[in-house]
Order: structure tokens, then C-alpha cells, then sequence
């Protein structure tokens, strides 16, 4: 199958109706670390205006892109020592962190956030994304085995899994709280 | 069929959208990342990844090849007298020409073989 031509400006303005979506799914993807989501969103955007990475248009916008990032990710974490080493201190230069609008509002969220956060990162990687793109990003099983590149009936098993997991460590109190 | 539909997962629903969004938050600036990214577009180093990876193969075969199979003296470098003296056998006998310096009999064959050397 050959690739659709598509149109940059469509596909920038795509991007930057995703981006905040796309950064929190990053994060999912780095285990949370803020740099190296940032990284990994960067040198997806690379890809795609590179023409690395293609849009095909097989699958919704939003599923492609993800699995775009997560496969980033991935190959960001294998070679993030080599990257470490030829780090170029421009790549930090125009990045800057957006800070939330009010301190009450965040003090409030922080400590939910906190934990779940922290439990998230104790679960498997293919269970915190399933979970995270169904939950959050809200994809259909199917889609995110697709971001994922595994079956269906393997996402729906990490899935289980993982809101099984999620709960026991979460606790029954925490989550009546909620 | 969309999971989170199950009433159940009310509790898990409400908690992870929350994380999201704290993540979406801290989102950097679009523009910021498309310009940074538009600035190294075209940039040959990704491109030389898979030299790296070249490279970085050749040097590790070399090294493992360096450390299995140390570099020995061609086979036959030894007079057979010089081994016989060193097995301290009656010559002539079956004489084993290939020097092997991790045994000490060849290592000292070849010390010997050196001062029968003309």
C-alpha cells in the first residue's frame, strides 16, 4: 500500500490539536520523565518532517501518531546513553515548561495525582499504556493495541491485568475517597 | 466496545484522567517544539545511526575475536628437536608442531628451539 500524499499544513495543524494529549502520552511513555517526553515529542515532530515517519491514513490520526511515540520512545530509552554523549545543549534551548495557573488549584490535585502517578509507575510498561490510553486518552481496546502493535486479545489482557494491579495498589479507601 | 463505559471503573476512570491531565499541564509549548524541531530538520545525525551501530558491531567482533583467539605462532615455528629436548623424550618420536604458549612444555620448546637457532 502506498502512502496518501498529505497535505504539512493539515498535518501540523493536527499535531498542534494533539500536542498536550501527545506530551502526556510521552510521559506515559518515558516513565514519566518529563525531559525525556520532551525529547521523545521532539524527535517525533523530527520524523514527521522528515518524512520518517508517514501518515497513511490505515488508521485514525491520533492512533498513528501515538504509536509513533510510544516506538520513539522506545528507541530513545535504548539509546540514551549514546544520546547523552553527543547531547547538543541547543536541542534545551526552546523548550520551556508551561506552569500551572493557580498553586491552590495544583496543591489540591498534587497529592491524587501523587500517588497514582506513583502507582502507574509501579505497574509493567504495556499495562500502564493500555491503561492510559484507555482511561485517559480514551481509545478503544482496539486502538490502543494498534499504538501498542499488539493483538487485541494481548491489550485486553494487559488491560485487566493492569486495572487489577492498579487497584491493589491504589486501595480500596484511596479510591472511595476519589 | 469502549472500557471505560463499565460503571466499575468510575473510581480508576476519574484517577487516571486526572494524571493525564496533569501530564497535558506540563505540556511544552507546541511552537516552541515544532520550531526546535523545524531547526534540526534535515540534520544528517540521526541519519548516521545506523553507522554507529556499523561501527559499534565491527569493534565488538574485533574485541571478541581478539580475546577467544590470541594471536600464536604459525604452526611448525619449533624444530621438532627443540620439542623433543623439551618433553624430555627419546627422539625421534611424534612431535607436535603447533606452539601453543599456555602449555608450559611448548612455551619452553621454543625457548629452546630460540638457542638452537644458528
Amino acid at each position: 500500500m502506498t502512502a496518501q500524499p498529505v497535505d504539512p499544513d493539515a498535518i501540523r495543524a493536527q499535531l498542534e490539536t494533539l500536542h498536550a494529549e501527545s506530551f502526556a502520552w510521552a510521559l506515559v511513555c518515558c516513565a514519566f520523565d518529563p525531559t525525556e517526553a520532551e525529547d521523545v515529542l521532539h524527535m517525533t515532530y523530527l520524523k514527521i518532517l522528515d518524512h520518517r515517519a508517514r501518515y497513511a491514513g490505515r488508521s485514525t490520526f491520533k492512533t498513528w501518531l501515538f504509536g509513533v511515540i510510544r516506538f520513539t520512545a522506545r528507541e530513545q530509552r535504548r539509546w540514551a546513553w549514546l544520546r547523552r554523549l553527543r547531547r547538543a545543549p541547543i536541542e534545551d534551548a526552546g523548550l520551556q515548561h508551561t506552569v500551572d495557573a493557580s498553586p491552590d488549584e495544583a496543591a489540591a490535585r498534587g497529592e491524587i495525582v501523587a500517588q497514582v502517578q506513583a502507582a502507574c509507575e509501579r505497574l509493567p510498561a504495556r499495562q500502564r499504556e493500555v491503561i492510559m490510553l484507555v482511561f485517559h486518552h480514551e481509545l478503544a481496546l482496539d486502538e490502543a493495541a494498534g499504538v501498542m502493535g499488539v493483538s487485541p486479545g494481548s491489550a485486553r489482557k494487559h488491560y485487566q491485568r493492569g486495572k487489577e494491579q492498579l487497584r491493589s495498589l491504589l486501595g480500596s479507601r484511596f479510591l472511595k475517597r476519589k | 466496545m469502549n472500557p471505560p463505559n463499565d460503571p466499575q471503573d468510575d473510581d480508576l476512570h476519574d484517577a487516571l484522567r486526572e494524571l493525564g491531565h496533569a501530564g497535558e499541564r506540563r505540556a511544552p509549548s507546541f511552537s516552541n517544539t515544532w520550531r526546535a524541531a523545524k531547526t534540526r530538520q534535515g540534520d544528517v545525525a540521526p541519519r548516521w545511526r545506523p553507522a554507529w551501530i556499523a561501527v559499534a558491531a565491527t569493534a565488538t567482533v574485533v574485541l571478541l575475536a581478539v580475546a577467544v583467539w590470541p594471536p600464536k605462532p604459525a604452526p611448525g615455528t619449533h624444530a621438532p628437536v627443540a620439542m623433543g629436548i623439551a618433553r624430555d623424550e627419546a627422539l625421534p618420536t611424534d612431535f607436535l608442531l603447533v606452539t601453543n604458549y599456555d602449555d608450559p612444555v611448548e612455551r619452553l620448546a621454543g625457548e629452546i628451539n630460540a638457542l638452537l637457532q644458528p
